[in-house]
């Protein structure tokens, strides 16, 4: 799991800094070429849908997903911890069916090429894959460790 | 089929799960019922985040954490402390100022409350202000913080309409300010009656080096909004811009940015914006679910069926706004309902974009109230009192903001007098 960490945090700083570094080619670009290289727009919205898919999971480690909280906290931790993980299998089931059915989104995508890099879709299509997986192994993780830990 | 929808998206919420997740389930029981394939989830979701417009989220949360991280939290206090600090109740002024200006470099409510409520909470029950007002000037001012420019909700809603984000930003500029004056009044009269202390008035030259500390801040939200509205930049570009030059503040200017705190900020930011992200993807399959069921057309009938007058719709529509921005996040309310409102808006012939701030500024309000205001938890939790005494210290605060968010309706030019100077 701490591999699976280190190498997810290491692919997130990579896309945010890709995207940093494209978009300031493309404002270089249009400055001072006569046009901005035709490609940057669509390597920006590749690295950012990276971005996405990738810090989805971690999202799940440093509970950076939005809840409302309305009763949750008042009850013991006891409760706490069983409705919790009851509430992560939810998730749990949601991620699972995602997963499955982003295979056939994928095979699409290798059919089809995009139109400025000139890749195949599949490409970018794969991150749809990529984040129910790891949202999936993530809430895994946070059950687990509420069952072991005793805590919610 | 519909009723469904909602009903599992609402007792999901309810439960505690995830806004994101709530609405993922919610579509996924209905997309399982009526047997379309569910190969439309990833399309959907996918189809959501491909937007060049969002690629501005990212960069507009790193540069407002960079600059957080630089140390110009205590330089913008600093500065508001210098020019407000002599009139009676001025720690309380200066709260409400450092929102102000805090709000051209973050687009989001609870950034602001958090880091100001962290320096400003301290220091007002220090100088003998109650935690209840203290907490309640940071949670209310804070709210100015996505409507003055920049702002994520304004960007989102661009992001679904169309409309220039330039313009939107523009728009919310002057309803912002409004806010933001409207409450430094109301400190004022309470401070008078409940005789807050006041600081000795600060020296020209003091208010002059505090400016100067304060000014490459300041300057960061005027980049940002001349780049765009002066069409030197798109949103996105604006954003990396911004991102580079919070670093050569942060490094080189105020030098509290080190490599380990850059590594830190930048990771925050991603997480923070890949969670926002799964959201706006899960949005979009439920929004798509509900144009797909015509929901905007029976909304907008229904909502039309009762009048057709101009100012009962908009009546309505804040209403409404109010009661749903209690309960649920920002970003969230904006991307399931801003499509299907606005069809009623313009049905009545409302200008989209002043509609796109009344929406904002609606559910904006809506993090200061209960059951669920986001800024009041956090503002209670610096100020370390209970929430029933935050309501009780908020509510002055929050008729301010409900008058501001009747003129902002109801007199259009205060949103539009601004975007329409540079047609």
């Amino acid at each position: 799991m701490r591999y699976l960490n280190t190498i997810l945090k290491i692919l997130l700083l990579l896309s945010l800094l890709g995207l940093i570094m494209i978009v300031v080619i493309q404002i270089f670009g249009r400055l001072f070429l006569p046009a901005a290289p035709g490609w940057t727009e669509e390597a920006a919205r590749l690295s950012f849908v990276y971005l996405v898919s990738v810090g989805a999971g971690l999202a799940i480690k440093e509970k950076a997903y939005v809840n409302v909280e309305l009763w949750l906290h008042r009850m013991s931790s006891q409760v706490q911890r069983i409705v919790q993980i009851v509430l992560h299998l939810f998730v749990l089931v949601l991620m699972l069916l995602m997963t499955l059915h982003a295979f056939p989104f994928v095979r699409i995508g290798l059919m089809q090429t995009s139109p400025g890099l000139q890749m195949p879709m599949a490409i970018s299509y794969f991150s749809m894959l990529l984040m129910p997986v790891l949202i999936f192994i993530y809430t895994f993780v946070a059950i687990v460790q509420m069952i072991k830990s005793k805590k919610a | 089929m519909i009723t469904l929808l909602f009903i599992v998206f609402f007792i999901a919420l309810i439960l505690g799960i995830p806004v994101a997740f709530s609405l993922g389930l919610a579509s996924l029981v209905y997309i399982l019922l009526s047997d379309i394939p569910l190969i439309i989830i990833p399309q959907k979701m996918y189809a959501g985040l491909d937007s060049f417009v969002l690629l501005s989220i990212p960069g507009f949360i790193l540069a407002g954490n960079l600059m957080n991280a630089s140390g110009i939290t205590e330089k913008i206090v600093n500065f508001c402390n210098a020019i407000l600090g002599h009139i009676r109740g001025g720690l309380g002024l200066a709260n409400i100022g450092a929102s102000m200006l805090f709000a051209g470099i973050s687009g989001t409510a609870i950034a602001d409350t958090a880091s100001l409520g962290s320096i400003m909470i301290p220091a007002m029950k220090k100088e003998g202000y109650s935690s209840g007002f203290a907490s309640a000037v940071t949670a209310t001012s804070s709210t100015v913080g996505p409507i003055i420019p920049p702002s994520l909700p304004m960007i989102i809603a661009g992001t679904l309409t169309g409309l220039s984000v330039g313009k939107l930003f523009l728009a919310g500029a002057v309803p912002g300010l409004l806010i933001g004056l409207g409450l430094m009044l109301m400190a004022m009269f309470i401070s008078k009656k409940k005789n807050h202390p006041k600081h000795p008035r600060a020296s020209m030259r003091k208010m002059g080096t505090s400016f100067l500390q304060a000014f490459w801040a300041i300057m960061m939200g005027v980049i940002i909004l001349f780049g765009i509205v002066g069409g030197f930049f798109t949103p996105t570009e604006a954003s990396i811009v911004a991102v580079i030059y919070g670093l050569l503040i942060g490094f080189f200017v105020y030098k509290g940015l080190s490599w380990a705190s850059l590594k830190k900020v930048m990771y925050d930011s991603a997480v923070t914006t890949a969670s926002l992200m799964v959201l706006v993807g899960f949005a979009n399959l439920f929004a798509w679910i509900l144009t797909s069921e015509q929901v905007p057309q029976q909304m907008a009938d229904l909502i039309l069926g009762i009048s057709r007058e101009k100012w009962l719709v908009l009546l309505m529509i804040n209403v409404v706004l109010l009661i749903v921005g209690s309960f649920m996040e920002t970003i969230a309310a904006l991307l399931i309902l801003f499509p299907v409102l606005l069809r009623v808006a313009m049905a009545v012939e409302v200008d989209p974009i002043h509609f796109a701030v009344i929406m904002v500024v609606n559910l904006v309000i809506g993090l200061t109230t209960p059951p669920v205001g986001v800024c009041l938890f956090v503002a209670a939790g610096i100020g370390k009192i209970s929430m029933n005494q935050l309501v009780k210290s908020s509510w002055p605060f929050l008729i301010v903001c409900l008058v501001v968010l009747l003129l902002v309706t109801y007199i259009p030019e205060i949103t539009l007098w601004l975007p329409g100077l540079f047609e």
